[in-house]
């Protein structure tokens, strides 16, 4: 049974706007947030390899092997970004990345 | 086939490739105490040589890698800038990073990546390459942001530049998601095709106005235009001042020749809708740029609102959508380049006495005048350049980009640009009062090179004799217009 193209669409809006409320609304972990980031990244997948199954066309899923990598790089980045982080300032608590402000 | 896409990509695999050997020559001679001196220079050639290669190697009206990457004169103008900009860069850097003592073999390694991005985005034609080339380059930016990684306040713009950086990008693919969804194709070209007839049988346009949004909201978030501009001065203020010279010009430039191109093949016919968006972003960021940077004493961060501010004047020059208006931008962004590295390169000369710090603060620039006049009147020039004073540079930037507006009948939006310019006059010659008439608080030590010495000669003659081969160089810019009438 083929599930309907609208269906994984949906899948792929509802995951988006839970990474953007994880983003938005997180005042605690700077991990939560890059899970958030991570969910975003994940749902433009998830429409590349439906569509891409649905015109049976293989662009799209070649795109999400680059996007793989480069979210694993991102990850890579970011998670050693916030090790330096945590030892200048002993906690990665949101609400404290406020040393820099106008 | 192959043979002939390796010609046409040799700028950046020289490029990667010198990035390859410096890490390895880094790692090998590590007790080598000029090591670094050498990574300079192999830096350097690398750069010479890539900078050669896509001049006289790489065949221009050329595509790549099945329609992936494509050249002409228009990206190579920006290649071209871009080149400069980074060898400044690299320069200036030296001597900053090696004064702090953090100076590494992974920073030019760094670099020659993100420049390998800034440059295959600039020749994009594919949703891929342009995403790939746009990841490279923040990717590398992000850590460059976290460099001196024992000071709290670059590990803090890290972060920020990170979690900022990386939102962006996800929503800039969502919607290119949907709009390979709605159209099936990854080539620019293509989905352009495609949504004309879409626009033609009118189709439901919905998802696919979703997505242009979302795709321009991740391109503003790279150039910091206002409501996605809170980042910018924490990030400019936080990370080491050559690489915020570095994050001013360089991939703002790839973006905005990405998002010229971009609007003005795949979503021509989206006009209307892109004309009123730019539109606002441009207003809102022309009179926040030039009225938050009136109280920021950091220079850093008084140049990060004026960023803000040149980006919104720069985006009135995209909106016009006319040829005057993309020349213009060309004429604006090439002059803005060369004055604010002009400015960094000055700042970078000038430390506190007592304790050996890097000054930040505009009232610390007190007094500049009597140790030093050639550095203060060449601050003088080229802040009266950024702020569009008659017989220098800045000015025929701004002019041109009037132009081009009045002759879209933007009048409205003139009249503020021209107000705003007024304003952000008002703290460029602020800076110049305390550097010229304050008394001098504490002592100032500058540390003033001869290749800084170069770097500020150059760029003031191009501010104060611009005026002379303005012809010449509108007459580079005809040829490499992206519309010609």
């Amino acid at each position: 049974m083929e599930i309907p193209i609208i269906y994984q669409l949906y899948l792929s809006i509802i995951i988006f706007t839970i990474g953007l409320i994880g983003v938005f609304l997180n005042r605690k972990n700077l991990i939560v947030l890059l899970m958030s980031i991570e969910l975003i990244l994940l749902s433009a997948n998830i429409n590349f390899v439906s569509f891409s199954n649905y015109y049976k066309n293989i662009i799209g899923q070649i795109f999400v092997f680059f996007n793989l990598s480069i979210s694993a790089a991102e990850a890579a980045v970011g998670l050693a970004i916030i090790v330096i982080f945590f030892r200048k300032k002993g906690s990665i608590h949101v609400d404290d990345i406020n040393t820099l402000k106008g | 086939m192959l043979l002939s896409d390796i010609k046409l990509f040799s700028p950046e695999i020289i490029l990667i490739l010198g990035a390859i050997f410096i890490l390895l020559y880094g790692i090998f001679f590590k007790k080598d105490k000029n090591s670094n001196k050498k990574i300079l220079y192999i830096s350097l050639i690398s750069l010479i040589a890539s900078f050669y290669c896509s001049i006289y190697v790489v065949d221009i009206e050329t595509n790549s890698f099945n329609n992936l990457l494509n050249n002409n004169l228009y990206t190579l103008f920006f290649k071209i800038l871009v080149f400069f900009g980074t060898i400044v860069i690299i320069y200036i850097s030296y001597d900053y990073l090696k004064d702090l003592s953090i100076i590494t073999p992974e920073f030019f390694f760094l670099i020659l990546l993100s420049l390998v991005g800034i440059l295959v985005l600039i020749s994009s034609r594919n949703i891929i390459s342009m995403y790939l080339g746009l990841e490279l380059q923040s990717v590398c930016l992000y850590i460059l942001a976290s460099y001196r990684k024992y000071d709290i306040k670059s590990s803090e713009a890290g972060v920020k530049y990170f979690i900022i950086g990386a939102l962006s990008s996800g929503i800039l693919l969502y919607g290119l998601s949907i709009i390979y969804a709605f159209t099936n194709s990854t080539d620019f070209y293509e989905i352009s095709k495609s949504i004309n007839l879409s626009l033609q049988s009118n189709e439901n346009f919905l998802i696919i106005n979703i997505g242009f949004i979302l795709i321009l909201c991740g391109l503003f978030f790279k150039i910091a235009v206002v409501p996605f501009h809170m980042w910018a001065p924490d990030v400019y203020e936080g990370s080491p001042t050559s690489i915020t010279a570095f994050f001013t010009t360089i991939p703002k430039i790839g973006v905005i020749a990405f998002l010229m191109k971009f609007l003005n093949t795949t979503f021509e016919s989206y006009s209307d809708a892109w004309f009123q968006i730019l539109y606002l972003v441009s207003v809102i960021s022309m009179i926040l740029g030039s009225i938050a940077a009136v109280n920021q004493s950091n220079i850093k961060r008084l140049l990060a609102y004026s960023s803000i501010s040149h980006m919104g004047f720069i985006l009135i020059g995209i909106l016009t959508a006319n040829h005057i208006g993309i020349k213009s931008v060309q004429l604006y962004i090439s002059i803005y380049m060369v004055n604010v590295l002009g400015i960094f390169t000055c700042i970078l000369c000038l430390k506190n006495k007592i304790n050996g710090y890097y000054l930040e603060d505009i009232k610390n620039f007190s007094g500049l005048l009597k140790k030093n006049p050639f550095l203060s009147f060449s601050f003088a020039i080229l802040l009266f350049s950024l702020a569009g004073i008659p017989p220098l540079s800045g000015f025929f930037g701004k002019l041109y980009i009037l132009i081009s507006a009045i002759e879209s009948k933007l009048y409205v939006l003139s009249v503020i640009a021209v107000l705003t310019s007024i304003i952000s006059a008002f703290y460029y010659l602020r800076i110049i009062k305390v550097i010229f008439f304050d008394e001098p608080i504490n002592d100032i030590y500058i540390n003033i090179t001869a290749i800084s010495r170069l770097i500020i000669f150059i760029t003031l003659i191009i501010s104060i004799f611009l005026i002379i081969f303005l012809s010449d160089f509108l007459e580079i810019i005809n040829t490499t217009a992206l519309i010609n009438n």
